[in-house]
C-alpha cells in the first residue's frame, strides 16, 4: 500500500514539473517574440529589421529550396565533425595530462596559452594551410572545442576520490590499470561538462567561420543576406542557428545527466 | 578453515609524520598476533587512521618498517584487505558484484569464477539478492556490506577496517558487528579495526588498544584483553566493565599521571 502511494506520487510530480517548465518557457517565448515585434514596428526598416511575422513568411519561402537545407546540413556536418575530433582530442590529451606528471609539466602552459586565442583568430593562417573551404572551418572548430574538454578531463582525474585510488592500490591495480578502471570513468561528468561548453564554443566558431571565410552555410546565409537587404532570411537563419543551439545542448546536458548519474 | 600462521603484523620501532611537523607518530612499535581481532579506539586525530594507513601501504613510515607476513611492506598489496569509511571507495558505475569482483579482475580472474567467488562473498554478508544493483540503490548499511564483501572475496588473510561503521544507525550498526564478528569467527584472518566507539570495541575486539595523545603531543597506547565469550551482550556485567576501563583510560585527565607520558 505505502509503495504504492510513494510511487504514484512520485511519477506525478515530475510530470506536473515538466507541465510548469513548457509553461513558463512558452511565456518566455511569446514574451521575446512581442518585444521583437514592438521593436520591429517602432523602428520601421522591414528590410533590415522585419517583425516576427515577415521573418515567419520569408522563412517559409527559403526553408523549401534545397539550397537552404544544403546550407543548414554543411554547417551542421562541420559542426558535428569538427566537435566530435576536437573532443576525442580534448579526452586524449586530458587523460595523459592527467595521469602523467611528466605530460603535464610539457603541455600545461601550452594548453593555457592556446585556450585563451579565440579560435577565430587562427583563420588567416587557417585558410592558408588547409584553403578557403570547410577544412578550414573544421580545423577552427576542432580548435574550439577541444581546449574545454582538455580543461575539465583534468580537473576530473584530479579529483578522483582518493579511496577510489587506494581501494585500486590495495587490489593490486596497476597504474595503468588505475587509470582505466577508476580514474577515467570517475571523469565522465567533468568530461561531459567540458563537451558541453565545447558545443557551444564550436557552434559559435562555425557560424563565425564561415562568415569570415565565405562559404556555403548558416553563417555566411546571414552574412549574405545583410548585403542583399533580405532582414526575413538573415533574421530567420539567426533564429535557425539559435534553435539547433538550443536542440544540441539539449541534447549534451541530458547526456550529462545521465554521466552524472552513472558515474557519480 | 585452520588458524593462518603467516598473517602477523609488526610496526616496528615506526616513526610517520609530514616534513617541517612534529612527528605524529614517533618511534611506535605494535605487535598484531596472526588470526586475532585487534581493536584500536581512539578520539578523532589520535593518530589511529595513520596506524591503519602505514599497515594498508597507503603510507610509508618516515623511519622504522612495518612488517606482515614476515615481510617488510612497500606499499598497498591484495594480501590487506580494505573496508573504508563512508562510500567513496564503491564504483557508481559497477553494479555490486562488479564491485565486489573488482579486485579477482586485476588478478585476471575469469569472469564466471569471479562471479561465482563475489556472489559466495556476498552470501557470506548477506545480500545475496541484490547482486544487480548499483550502490546508488543500496542503504548505507549495504554499501558497507559490499565493500566487507569486496575485501573478503580474494582471500586476503589480513583486514583492515578503518571506521567501517561510523557512519551507520545504530540498529544497522548492530547488525553489521554480529555479522562481522561471525565471519572472523569462520576463518580467522587477522583484524585490524579502527573505532571511535567503545562499546563497538568491547564487542568486536580481542584485543582492545586504546590510543590517545597525551599533552605533550606524544601517544597515549594501552592493551586490553578482552576474553568475553561471543556473541558479547551490553548488558553482561564484565562487558560493562571492561567498558568503564577503556573509558577512564581514553579521558586524559584520569591518566596523565601514569601511562606513557614522557
Amino acid at each position: 500500500m505505502a509503495v504504492t502511494t510513494a510511487v504514484s506520487v512520485a511519477g506525478a510530480s515530475p510530470r506536473g514539473d515538466l507541465r510548469r517548465k513548457l509553461g513558463y518557457g512558452a511565456l518566455a517565448v511569446a514574451a521575446l517574440i512581442a518585444l521583437w515585434a514592438v521593436t520591429a514596428a517602432s523602428m520601421n526598416q522591414p528590410l533590415l529589421y522585419p517583425g516576427p511575422w515577415e521573418t515567419l513568411v520569408g522563412m517559409l519561402g527559403q526553408l523549401v529550396t534545397a539550397d537552404y537545407w544544403v546550407a543548414i546540413g554543411l554547417s551542421v556536418g562541420r559542426i558535428v565533425l569538427g566537435f566530435v575530433v576536437g573532443s576525442a582530442l580534448g579526452v586524449i590529451i586530458g587523460i595523459l595530462i592527467g595521469s602523467s606528471r611528466l605530460v603535464r609539466t610539457a603541455l600545461e602552459p601550452y594548453i593555457h596559452f592556446f585556450r585563451s586565442i579565440i579560435a577565430i583568430a587562427w583563420i588567416a593562417p587557417a585558410a592558408i594551410r588547409f584553403g578557403v573551404g570547410s577544412p578550414s572551418v573544421i580545423f577552427l572548430v576542432i580548435y574550439a572545442s577541444m581546449f574545454m574538454v582538455i580543461v575539465n578531463t583534468v580537473q576530473g582525474m584530479s579529483e578522483v576520490e582518493e579511496q577510489r585510488i587506494r581501494m585500486a592500490q590495495a587490489a593490486g591495480a596497476s597504474k595503468l590499470q588505475t587509470v582505466l578502471k577508476i580514474s577515467i570513468p570517475s571523469s565522465v561528468p567533468h568530461i561531459l561538462s567540458g563537451m558541453r561548453v565545447g558545443m557551444s564554443n564550436a557552434f559559435g566558431t562555425a557560424i563565425g567561420a564561415e562568415m569570415l571565410v565565405g562559404i556555403v552555410g548558416l553563417g555566411y546565409t546571414v552574412y549574405e543576406a545583410r548585403f542583399l537587404f533580405e532582414g526575413a532570411v538573415m533574421f530567420g537563419s539567426i533564429v535557425v542557428v539559435g534553435i539547433l543551439g538550443f536542440l544540441f545542448n539539449y541534447v549534451l546536458s541530458a547526456l550529462a545527466a545521465v554521466g552524472l548519474r552513472r558515474f557519480a | 578453515m585452520g588458524q593462518r600462521t603467516e598473517n602477523g603484523i609488526l610496526l616496528d620501532k615506526v616513526t610517520f609524520g609530514y616534513p617541517g611537523a612534529k612527528p605524529i607518530i614517533d618511534n611506535f612499535t605494535l605487535e598484531v598476533q596472526p588470526g586475532s581481532f585487534t581493536v584500536i579506539v581512539g578520539a578523532s586525530g589520535c593518530g589511529k587512521t595513520t596506524l591503519l594507513n602505514l599497515i594498508a601501504g597507503f603510507t610509508s613510515p618516515v623511519a622504522g618498517s612495518v612488517i606482515v607476513g614476515g615481510k617488510t611492506i612497500t606499499g598497498p598489496g591484495p594480501d590487506r584487505g580494505v573496508v573504508f569509511q563512508g562510500d567513496s571507495s564503491l564504483l557508481g558505475w559497477r553494479t555490486v558484484e562488479d564491485n565486489v569482483a573488482f579486485g579477482l579482475e586485476i588478478e585476471g580472474v575469469g569472469k564466471a569464477e569471479r562471479l561465482k567467488r563475489a556472489h559466495r562473498a556476498l552470501e557470506t554478508v548477506n545480500l545475496s539478492a541484490d547482486h544487480k544493483k548499483y550502490p546508488r540503490e543500496l542503504s548505507g548499511g549495504m554499501k558497507q556490506r559490499v565493500q566487507i564483501a569486496r575485501a573478503l572475496v580474494s582471500d586476503a588473510p589480513i583486514l583492515l577496517m578503518d571506521e567501517p561503521f561510523g557512519a551507520l544507525d545504530a540498529i544497522t550498526r548492530g547488525n553489521l558487528q554480529a555479522e562481522i564478528s561471525r565471519i572472523w569467527e569462520q576463518d580467522r584472518r587477522t583484524v585490524v579495526f579502527i573505532t571511535h566507539d567503545i562499546a563497538e570495541a568491547v564487542t568486536l575486539g580481542d584485543r582492545v588498544c586504546v590510543m590517545r595523545k597525551n599533552p605533550d603531543n606524544t601517544i597515549y597506547f594501552r592493551q586490553f584483553e578482552n576474553e568475553l565469550p561471543r556473541p558479547r551482550h551490553k548488558t553482561d556485567e564484565k562487558f560493562g566493565r571492561l567498558y568503564d576501563q577503556i573509558e577512564e583510560s581514553l579521558n586524559v585527565d584520569a591518566t596523565s599521571g601514569s601511562g606513557a607520558a614522557a
